[in-house]
């Protein structure tokens, strides 16, 4: 395992050098600071506020008084319970593609023809790709120890807390090496495996609802179903929430115990791995291939080849529309509503769309609440999340995009106000549905509507500057952890200014200084973009 | 040293290789030619392990994919492939570590000589040129000095000495008791080298000569391998 170590250490050292390339980092670096000082800052005076100033606080809250501490640890267990639920069903549902898609081409030149057990080259990739996540997901470490840091919890519940990510992190992997072993393996083992999972599901929905039949439907009955205490002694599952949540509630022994149990299970899962017989080499190394060719294709400015044939029924001609910069706008535009059912409902609308339906109706339904607020957050991190794709680039990386006459400036602009209005006309009707179902007053949704835009513009324009000002060397990984990276911290000052103004009752000025931050964010960062690329610093 | 026997490799309804069968002796250059398609690629990539299929492939007596046998081949691809966020030195560094090789640093440097890389071995993996790229897979290919070496296309993407330095190394390597078998296009680039030819043709072996034979019959390489391609290529056309 020697070389696992050695490789680990020298790429990750090197991505630091490549990093260092790149003349932006020391613009990086001072944000980032800025970032973690303000939202230190403005953390410490939202935990003073909220404690000193509870008054103030309650008259602000739209739904009356806030949960008390028993309500939000059920919420807190019920979310754990569910992300880890999330975690599996991930690695089940990748399962035969999560260790093909993960080996790099090199991997299959120089591992696979090695004299080294072929689970040890595929654990050797994932763990590369889990220690990329933790490295990735730095700051909640950060939200973790800092919530230790102001006393909302001990230190001992903090430490628990990051063990049972990392625990998290590692199990998804071990899961996945696992299953995508034995489905490589065994061609019934693969056919099996996603019934099964729906199957399981099913089976706890069912459950769920028999149990709510008796008890009735409230949230009462959700935290009594899947937060009873029995639910964790449920190897792996229970065993995780276990460990850090009864740390959280000052019983430390038995949170050492479940710790001790998800150990003792890891390595009873390794051994297990060890043991099998694996023969996945020729899938990996074709979906490598497959892969590399793409990024190729890609980085040489083509688009890739799909894997379906469009529609015949789709129409191929007609595309005379704008010139200069306002291609792109039309480009995008013409391509909607080509692509798209009735010319408008794109997957990601549909998406919205029911994400919001399911939420309204289980907020009311589910739970008695009408908390557009829960809804708009959603919709909010669903966009924002979408923004982190960086879809401007789609068009900037394109070598065409160097030769349309115009200047950088005017191709920016509308590249991005075009991605702009397609993701608003995504959002709008999922919106529109999710605050007419919660009942939600016209300011309220207008406010919501505006914060959640202008963290599109946000994003977007953040995240476009960001990718063209890092060295080309760097892996897309470390790209985009950087680039997620600067976008969340750059969001710490927003964050400050929403608790600021939660907890002096001025929610509504806060809420549009938050959009003025945004805007001016992304209107700075769209307008340096343009000047990396005529600078030809890409 | 190599034995492949009934080798067939499918890609669904294709055929990639049918039941081939033939031995590899130690001390031995064996080229393996074929137009486009005929299942060249396919033959090494099974006999690297990186492929599955029917029938037996045994490197000294062991089957290809045990971890004895492995330590015994070297496989050079016919796309280089590297690590972008390694150097040139650490490549060869993590190819030693990956085979457990000790004193292998005065063989490392010796190799990346003589492929012009000693000046380039703090170039990142993606930094490197494709013929670079090459050179290095050709060094790390070697770097364990396997018995067995596994060649596709090797001479792509190189420049003129590079080509040379590579053709003189296959004949020390099989002078020291290596089996080689290459695959190319380029007749001309290894006809001096070869010890006996296998020429395929849509995943089958049309012709297995040793230059001797091949001698006796008054033939060079470039009338066999036209002769065998083109004929069945006629045939066709004429049914």
């Amino acid at each position: 395992m020697n070389f696992i170590g050695y490789y680990w250490r020298h790429s990750f050292i090197n991505q630091v050098k490549k990093l260092f390339r790149a003349s932006i980092l020391i613009f990086i670096v001072v944000c980032l600071i800025f970032g973690v000082v303000i939202g230190l800052g403005i953390g410490f005076l939202g935990s003073k506020l909220s404690g000193d100033d509870a008054e103030t606080t309650e008259s602000v809250a739209e739904d009356a008084a806030p949960p008390d501490s028993a309500t939000i640890h059920n919420v807190i267990e019920l979310g754990a319970g569910a992300l880890i639920l999330l975690f599996i069903a991930l690695a089940v549902l990748t399962a035969d593609k999560s260790g093909g898609s993960a080996f790099l081409g090199a991997d299959t030149v120089l591992l696979f023809t090695a004299p080294i057990k072929p689970q040890t080259v595929l654990l050797f990739r994932l763990l590369m790709q889990t220690g990329a996540v933790i490295a990735g997901t730095f700051y909640i470490f950060f939200q973790i120890l800092s919530l230790a840091f102001r006393s909302v919890i001990s230190t001992g519940s903090a430490f628990a807390l990051l063990g049972a990510w990392i625990f998290l992190l590692v199990y998804h992997k071990l899961f996945s090496v696992l299953f995508y072993t034995l489905s490589m393996t065994h061609p019934r083992f693969k056919k099996a495996l996603r019934p099964t999972l729906y199957g399981t599901l099913l089976l706890l929905t069912g459950a769920y609802l028999l149990y709510a039949a008796r008890n009735g439907y409230s949230s009462a009955t959700l935290f009594g179903f899947f937060n009873a205490p029995p639910t964790r002694y449920i190897p792996f599952w229970g065993w995780l929430k276990g460990a850090a949540l009864f740390a959280m509630e000052g019983k430390p022994l038995a949170s050492l115990l479940s710790f001790g149990a998800l150990l003792l299970l890891a390595v009873a899962l390794i051994i297990m791995i060890w043991g099998l017989k694996a023969d996945f080499y020729e899938d990996a190394a074709a979906k490598t291939a497959a892969r590399e060719a793409a990024l190729e294709t890609a980085a040489g400015g083509t688009p890739a080849k799909r894997r379906k044939d469009r529609s015949e029924s789709l129409r191929r001609d007609g595309f005379s529309h704008g010139e200069g910069a306002t291609v792109y706008w039309h480009k995008t535009f013409y391509n909607r509503f080509r692509f798209a059912p009735l010319g408008f409902l794109t997957k990601t609308t549909v998406t919205y769309f029911l994400v919001s339906l399911v939420a309204s109706l289980f907020l009311r339904f589910g739970l008695g609440q009408k908390n557009f607020a829960t809804v708009a957050l959603l919709l909010g991190g669903l966009v924002f999340f979408r923004a982190l794709g960086n879809p401007i680039a789609g068009d900037v990386e394109q070598p065409s995009f160097f030769l349309v006459p115009d200047t950088a400036r005017r191709k920016v602009f509308f590249s991005f106000a075009a991605g702009f209005c397609s993701s608003a006309l995504d959002l709008l009707p999922a919106f529109l549905l999710g605050a007419i179902l919660c009942a939600a007053s016209p300011l309220s949704a207008i406010l919501w509507l505006l914060l959640i835009l202008s963290l599109d513009v946000y994003a977007d324009g953040v995240g476009l500057c960001i990718g063209l000002a890092l060295a080309t060397g760097l892996s897309q990984t470390v790209r985009s952890l950087v680039q997620i990276c600067f976008i969340y911290f750059g969001m710490i000052p927003a964050a400050g200014i929403l608790v600021w103004g939660f907890a002096t009752a001025h929610l509504t000025l806060s809420v549009l200084l938050v959009v003025l931050f945004h805007l001016l964010l992304g209107a700075l960062t769209l307008f340096l973009s343009p000047r990396i690329i005529e600078k030809g610093k890409k | 040293m190599l034995n492949v026997t009934h080798l067939t490799k499918r890609y669904g309804k294709t055929l990639g290789c049918s039941d081939l069968s033939f031995d590899l002796p130690r001390e031995s250059i064996t080229v393996l030619l074929g137009p486009n398609g005929a299942g060249k690629s396919t033959l090494l990539k099974s006999v690297a392990g990186l492929l599955r299929y029917e029938g037996s492939i045994t490197i000294d007596g062991k089957s290809n994919r045990d971890l004895a046998a492995k330590r015994l081949l070297g496989y050079i691809p016919e796309i280089p492939a590297l690590y972008p966020n390694l150097t040139v030195a650490e490549h060869m560094e993590f190819i030693a570590r990956a085979y457990r090789l000790s004193d292998y640093r005065a063989r490392a440097d010796a190799l990346l000589d003589r492929f012009e890389l000693s000046d380039k071995k703090k170039k990142f993996g993606d930094e490197l040129s494709k013929g670079m790229q090459q050179k290095l897979n050709l060094c790390l290919g070697l770097l364990p000095s396997p018995s067995l070496i596994l060649m596709d296309e090797p001479m792509i993407g190189l420049d003129p000495h590079a080509i040379k330095e590579l053709k003189t190394m296959m004949e020390e390597l099989r002078r020291d008791g290596c089996t080689l078998l290459v695959s190319t296009h380029i007749i001309d680039s290894v006809d001096m080298l070869w010890d006996r030819t296998l020429i395929m043709q849509k995943g089958n072996l049309a012709a297995d000569v040793t230059r001797a034979s091949l001698a006796d019959a008054g033939e060079t390489l470039e009338d066999l391998f036209f002769s065998v391609t083109e004929a069945e290529a006629g045939q066709e056309e004429s049914v």
